[in-house]
């Protein structure tokens, strides 16, 4: 099994990345991807059940708090099976969306923004170096920048401040990041098709 | 029965929701932990069922009943490793997903490489290369603004290329250090990124920020105070 | 059917069962690694089958003639038995017990039983508790293994010996002393009992040793039937070496008194035939000048001696020196002229003699029997002068036998002491255990080993110098040292783990007779399973053999299990309190300011200005430049959690798109809730501060749903769309509607709007579908969390146009020239900013103040 499915990643990987360069390889490739995107809608059908297996472990040895495994379980099984019943474009299942899954997202999100504040200005008693300080600078002058004052804006920081740090400074080191991740991505890439690396369990 | 608004009971049902995740701000509390685990349940089940409805059943499942012959057999394969991969919701037959794990992973390798290296690599080191392009330059102050900014750029790619640097060797007192201009680069570097990473956290922060803006205006909105 | 009763919980088995059915204990103990096959028969244990006749060929040809001969001999009287079917022949499974036979004669003939065997039966229940073990051994058990293992071994021990060792071993009489056990030689002795009892003679033992002219002469003793000198006269009459036979002595013995119509010498003797010195020997053994026993091994005797007394164990109880019999004084006053200067005949037993005299005065003879009977031992060594009526009959074989040289005398016995013990030991001794010493008696006199001619000589001296006075056991042990066998000896010697050399430490002298003629003996009874309680479970080792250092890393691993779960006391619970009320009042503070401010309505804070050639105008000149009507792909690829924003910087966009350019909309989502979201935002399109009136899903546009598989589904769909997404959301053909027609490709598409709040999927677009879109721009509605990383793929024209947040939002609001949701929010985001910035200012100054002095502080203390 694990020579199997390091045959497959290396044999699938080539060919896809072939495709790239070898028009020829186009209608092979276009059937690995398509099969890539049916396994991966798979693939979030098994994190649900994995999910689904979690808590319902969790229910049976009554472990504390289990309680919420009930309601995550109900919860899940409802939803799952009006989507199955409705289809997830149905406008009670929309309804769900807008009642639920964005109201918590969004809050939990606007609750960041409270978490962010207090981590900023809590930096610098866990750590006061050259880099927190530019940090927290840079932040602080993006920040300032980014907002207008009641009776218009504060220009030399909004006309000119944040423009050149947004576009000169911060990206010449959002370009070495990408380029960095790039390069990781290339590499990481390469190994896992030479077999060196094997994310999927042929270790 | 009165004739309620049709959003009302939605509305009211999301403000819960909202006050219950609020409320964490005092501090974690059941009310809090009942709404993430609805909200977890909820989310799960809505994404398996557009994963089923949207994905399975119309690219896998309705093709091999009612699809042509061909389609059926190219569709065998994938059938098989979805079966293979739903076993390793069992941990005793894991093993069985390793070669469907092992497409996607090879796959999403080839993609990745083939996209780093034409998506990103090589336009965004031309476009370093480029900002010192004069072609396009029709005044003196704009060449001189394009050379000190491209000089900005290109130090903030280089030394922030060179802070990922981590090649080091033994000093002869036992420590570890790179060597010295690498070291004075990477210093550099490290000040790039701290003003991106600064960037990006007043970019999280607003993001943040307007979600909060939005959740206070939603809530407005229900209840009509705007 | 024969049965046998476990010796755990006391339930009868059948004979073939290896386990108990009520306990599932093992019934036959394993004495060795080969399931005690190779161990002497064990006490309650029926005789097993060895087949030993591949191990012929190696034996000496004296043994091999001699044992020859003690087959023929044998076959004389078993006329119907050949060797074959004696070495088939199964062991009498009707008695488990080899002495059976004649404890229930004794039973029987109670009335004739002397008194020294009726006061044997009448300490049964004492002796009993007497033998149980003690608490040490108890723990001695436990350590070794097992308390059954330790009953294994013990009888196991007790069964090999000769009869003259236990008495020697357990009794203190210094006459007996020097019959100190010698591991090697028991074992020698066993060996060679059950090699010629597994060649001449059935495993059993039983019949075919009865057919044996030659009866077993221990057995009358324990019957105490003195008056067996008819028999014993038989005995006499019989020819040395077919009387031995080459038998099994204990098997010989014992299979007769099993079978009392076969053999004489079971036939119940009259109590009234005893002679005197027997019918003395109660009080002699009561006698309390029996010194203690030596801490050496402590052998016991077998249990066929308890069964066979009936119940009570009857133990070789020699006779103290004081109290030596009338013939027995006159043995050692009268010894017999030593044939040479070295060795004196008085010392030599008269079956030596006989012995010697048969193997042609001390050279091996062929025809000789290589280990006479117990019987033979007992019998014939009293021939003596002084010897009693009822032995008189086997004096005639002593002229018969010359003299033996005098090292195979002394090695075989070492003394005229021994020779003494092993005449009066059948007296009080059951006959099967003289195996061993007759064997080196014979073997002595054949073959003279190195061990032997080094131990003879000593001996000699010793009973030449004082032969009157028996010697001291140390002397007598010295005499034979063990560990010094012959090579072929030692190859053919049986599993030496099942008998181990010396007992284990621990063992020796702990239990003491009490009454009957063994009272003052200690350990002269085994601990045999029958005298066991039966319902004692198995013990096995729980003591762990820990060092001190064990013991020390132990104790350490403890300590640091202990130290890991220890709760760590919080160290700073002023500061979780100050940081908690700082989370409150930051929490309130935005409520109340920024809330505040939504709330009420305000749009006091003046918008951002805009700035040519920025990523906004970039973005707008991208979309003036669709063509009306174009197909325009929307990829909506940001979470719920971003919604409020996204739909807030995404809508003046669209709004501005779909009322200008009335573009055949396209909407794919790579995120699950991407549809969902897609059409909520399309909704509030209609009903926004810019209302799009018209765009109905499946004629102005289309809902593809959702793309799984991240960069391989956006390279796929970039590759050939139509193949990707084949369907729409709702599941009809949806590149057979309006929105897509003319739509096969990727590049086809006049723009691509990306809708993402997430600098990894903007970047898998970017990567993935910006080399494949042809013509068709790519602009991006982002999330003012992703813009940043946005930047540089915008400078180099992979991207043409950004729209970052809420701040460029509003420049696109009035670029259309209607405020929207981005106004509405501008003043609160605008002081929520200044808020966060003044709070971090003033915030990270106080933290840095005060995390230096902390820092001082703990210098300071350090």
């Amino acid at each position: 099994m694990r020579y199997v499915a390091v045959a497959i990643a290396i044999g699938a990987g080539v060919i896809v990345l072939i495709g790239y360069f070898v028009p020829a390889l186009d209608g092979v490739q276009g059937v690995l991807l398509s099969w890539a995107i049916i396994l991966a809608g798979v693939a979030a059908l098994v994190g649900v059940f994995n999910l689904i297996s979690v808590h319902g472990d969790k229910v049976r040895r009554r472990e504390k708090g289990s309680i919420y495994s009930v309601i995550l379980l109900l919860s899940l099984f409802a939803s799952f099976i009006f989507g199955l019943a409705l289809g997830p474009d149905n406008p009670d299942m929309r309804l769900l969306v807008n009642a639920v899954i964005v109201p918590v997202e969004a809050t939990l999100m606007a609750l960041l923004a409270v978490t962010l504040l207090y981590a900023g200005i809590r930096l610098l008693r866990r750590r006061a170096d050259l880099m927190s300080i530019i940090f927290l600078l840079t932040a602080v002058l993006m920040l300032v920048a980014s907002a207008t004052l009641p009776f218009g804006e504060i220009s030399p920081l909004n006309q000119i401040v944040r423009p050149w740090i947004q576009q000169v400074l911060a990206l010449g080191g959002a370009r070495g990041i990408l380029i960095g991740v790039a390069l990781g991505t290339l590499t990481t890439g390469l190994r896992v098709l030479f077999g060196a690396d094997r994310p999927y369990g042929g270790n | 029965m009165p004739n309620l608004p049709p959003d009302l009971i939605p509305g009211l049902v999301a403000f819960l929701f909202t006050l219950c995740i609020f409320s964490y701000l005092i501090g974690d509390n059941p009310l809090f932990r009942i709404a993430v685990y609805i909200f977890v349940g909820v989310a799960a089940g809505y994404v398996a069922s557009v994963a089923f409805r949207q994905v399975i059943w119309p690219d896998l499942l309705f093709p091999m009943i009612a699809g042509p012959f061909t389609q059926k057999a190219l569709l065998t394969i994938p059938l098989i490793l979805s079966v293979l991969l739903l076993t390793k919701v069992s941990p005793r037959l894991t093993q069985m997903g390793m070669p469907t794990m092992a497409l996607l992973v090879g796959v999403s390798a080839a993609v990745a490489v083939g996209g780093a290296v034409s998506g990103t690599l090589f336009p965004q080191i031309g476009a370093t290369i480029n900002m010192f392009d004069s072609r396009s330059v029709t005044s003196a102050a704009q060449w001189i603004g394009m050379i000190v900014n491209g000089a900005w750029i290109l130090a903030g790619v280089a030394t922030t290329l060179v802070y990922f640097h981590f090649g080091a060797r033994r000093a002869s007192d036992g420590s570890v250090h790179r060597f010295g201009l690498i070291e004075l680069i990477a210093f550099i570097g490290g000040i790039f990124i701290a003003i991106t990473l600064g960037v990006l956290f007043a970019g999280v922060y607003s993001a943040a920020l307007t979600a909060f803006i939005d959740r206070f205006h939603f809530l407005g909105t229900l209840f009509g105070l705007h | 059917m024969s049965t046998i009763k476990c010796p755990v919980c006391g339930e009868v088995n059948p004979a073939n069962a290896e386990f108990c059915q009520n306990c599932m204990s093992r019934l036959e103990p394993l004495t060795g690694p080969l399931k005690g096959e190779d161990a002497p028969i064990q006490p309650g244990q029926l005789p097993t089958k060895k087949v030993t006749a591949e191990l012929e060929p190696i034996l000496p040809q004296w043994l091999r003639d001699a044992r020859e001969k003690a087959r023929q001999s044998a076959s004389e009287d078993a006329a119907d038995s050949s060797l074959s079917s004696q070495n088939a022949a199964p062991p009498a499974p009707a008695a488990p017990d080899l002495l059976a036979g004649l404890a229930s004669q004794g039973g029987e003939e109670e009335a004739d039983v002397p008194d020294w065997l009726v006061s044997l039966t009448g300490s049964v229940p004492s002796k009993k508790k007497k033998n149980e073990p003690d608490e040490s051994q108890q723990v001695k058990w436990v350590e070794l293994g097992g308390h059954e293992d330790s009953e294994d071994v013990a009888p196991s021990i007790a069964a090999t010996q000769t009869p003259s060792e236990i008495p020697v071993e357990n009794t203190p009489p210094s006459w007996m002393a020097p019959q100190e056990p010698v591991p090697e030689k028991d074992e020698l002795a066993d060996w060679l009992s059950r090699a010629g009892r597994s060649s001449a003679s059935p495993p059993g033992g039983g019949g075919e040793s009865v057919q044996s002219p030659e009866p077993a002469a221990p057995t009358p003793f324990f019957a105490s039937s003195p008056e067996d000198a008819d028999w014993l006269k038989n005995l006499e009459s019989q020819p040395f070496g077919s009387a031995s036979g080459g038998e099994s002595p204990s098997a010989s013995g014992l299979s007769e008194d099993r079978n009392p119509q076969r053999g004489p010498a079971p036939a119940s003797p009259p109590a009234g035939d005893l002679p005197d010195w027997l019918s003395k020997l109660p009080a002699q053994q009561a006698a309390p000048d029996s010194p203690p026993p030596s801490s050496g091994a402590e052998p016991r005797v077998p249990s066929q001696v308890d069964r066979f007394q009936g119940g009570p164990p009857a133990q070789s109880e020699p006779a103290a020196p004081a109290e030596i019999p009338d013939w027995l004084k006159a043995f050692g006053q009268a010894p017999v002229t030593p044939a040479t200067p070295e060795s004196s005949s008085a010392e030599v037993p008269d079956w030596l003699k006989a012995a010697s005299a048969q193997s042609g005065g001390g050279l091996p003879q062929k025809g000789s029997p290589p280990a006479p009977s117990p019987a033979q031992d007992s019998g014939q060594t009293p021939v003596v002068s002084e010897t009693p009526d009822w032995l008189a009959g086997l004096k005639p074989a002593e002229p018969q036998s010359p003299t033996p040289p005098p090292e195979t005398i002394a090695s075989a016995f070492t003394s005229q002491e021994v020779s003494q013990a092993s005449a009066s030991t059948p007296a009080f001794t059951e006959a099967p255990p003289a195996t061993g010493d007759n064997a080196d008696a014979i073997f002595g006199s054949l073959q003279v080993p190195d061990w032997l001619t080094v131990a003879g000589p000593k001996s000699t001296d010793q009973s030449s110098s004082d032969s009157n006075v028996p010697p001291q056991p140390a002397e007598t042990g010295e005499t034979i040292a063990p560990a010094e066998l012959p090579s072929w000896v030692k190859a053919m010697r049986p599993v030496e783990s099942a008998l181990p050399a010396s007992p284990a430490p621990g063992t020796e002298s702990s239990m003491e007779e009490a009454g009957g003629p063994l009272a003052g003996l200690q350990d002269v009874l085994p601990a045999g399973p029958s005298f066991l309680p039966t319902s004692k479970p198995k013990a096995y080792s729980i003591k762990l053999n820990a060092t001190n250092e064990h013991q020390t890393q132990a104790k350490l691993l403890e300590q640091i299990l202990a130290a890991e779960t220890a709760p760590i006391p919080m160290r700073a619970t002023p500061a979780m309190m100050s940081q908690r009320v700082l989370r409150w009042a930051l929490g309130v503070l935005m409520f109340l300011m920024v809330g505040g401010v939504l709330l009420a309505g305000t749009q006091i804070f003046a918008l951002p200005a805009r700035v040519p050639d920025d990523q906004t105008e970039m973005a707008i000149s991208a979309m003036e430049k669709i063509p009306a009507g174009a197909p325009v792909l929307a990829v909506f690829d940001y979470e719920p959690s971003l919604s409020g924003e996204m739909q807030t910087v995404a809508a003046p966009y669209l709004s501005r798109l779909l009322l200008l350019k009335h573009p055949r909309l396209t909407i794919l989502s790579s995120s699950p809730t991407g549809p969902a979201l897609a059409e909520q935002l399309m909704t509030s399109l209609q009903s926004g501060s810019l209302p799009v009136q018209g765009y109905q899903p499946g004629r102005q546009y289309v809902d593809l749903g959702y793309l799984p598989g991240g960069l391989a589904g956006v390279y796929e769909f970039a590759q050939d769309p139509a193949m990707a997404m084949p369907l729409a959301a709702d599941g009809s053909q949806a590149w057979q509607t309006a929105p897509l027609q003319g739509v096969t490709h990727f590049s086809d598409f006049a723009s691509i709007i990306l809708l993402t709040d997430s600098p990894e999927s903007g970047r898998v677009w970017i990567e993935q579908a910006g080399p494949l879109r042809g013509n068709a721009s790519l602009v991006i509605v982002s999330s003012s969390q992703a813009g940043p990383m946005f930047m540089p793929y915008v400078a180099s024209g992979q991207v043409n146009g950004l729209i970052n947040g809420l701040n460029d939002a509003s420049k696109v609001e009035q670029a259309n020239g209607q405020a929207g949701l981005a106004r509405r929010y501008w003043d609160a985001y605008s002081l929520g900013s200044l808020l966060a910035a003044v709070m971090i200012i003033l915030g990270g100054l106080w933290s840095l103040v005060s995390g230096l002095q902390a820092r001082r502080a703990e210098r300071e203390k350090s």
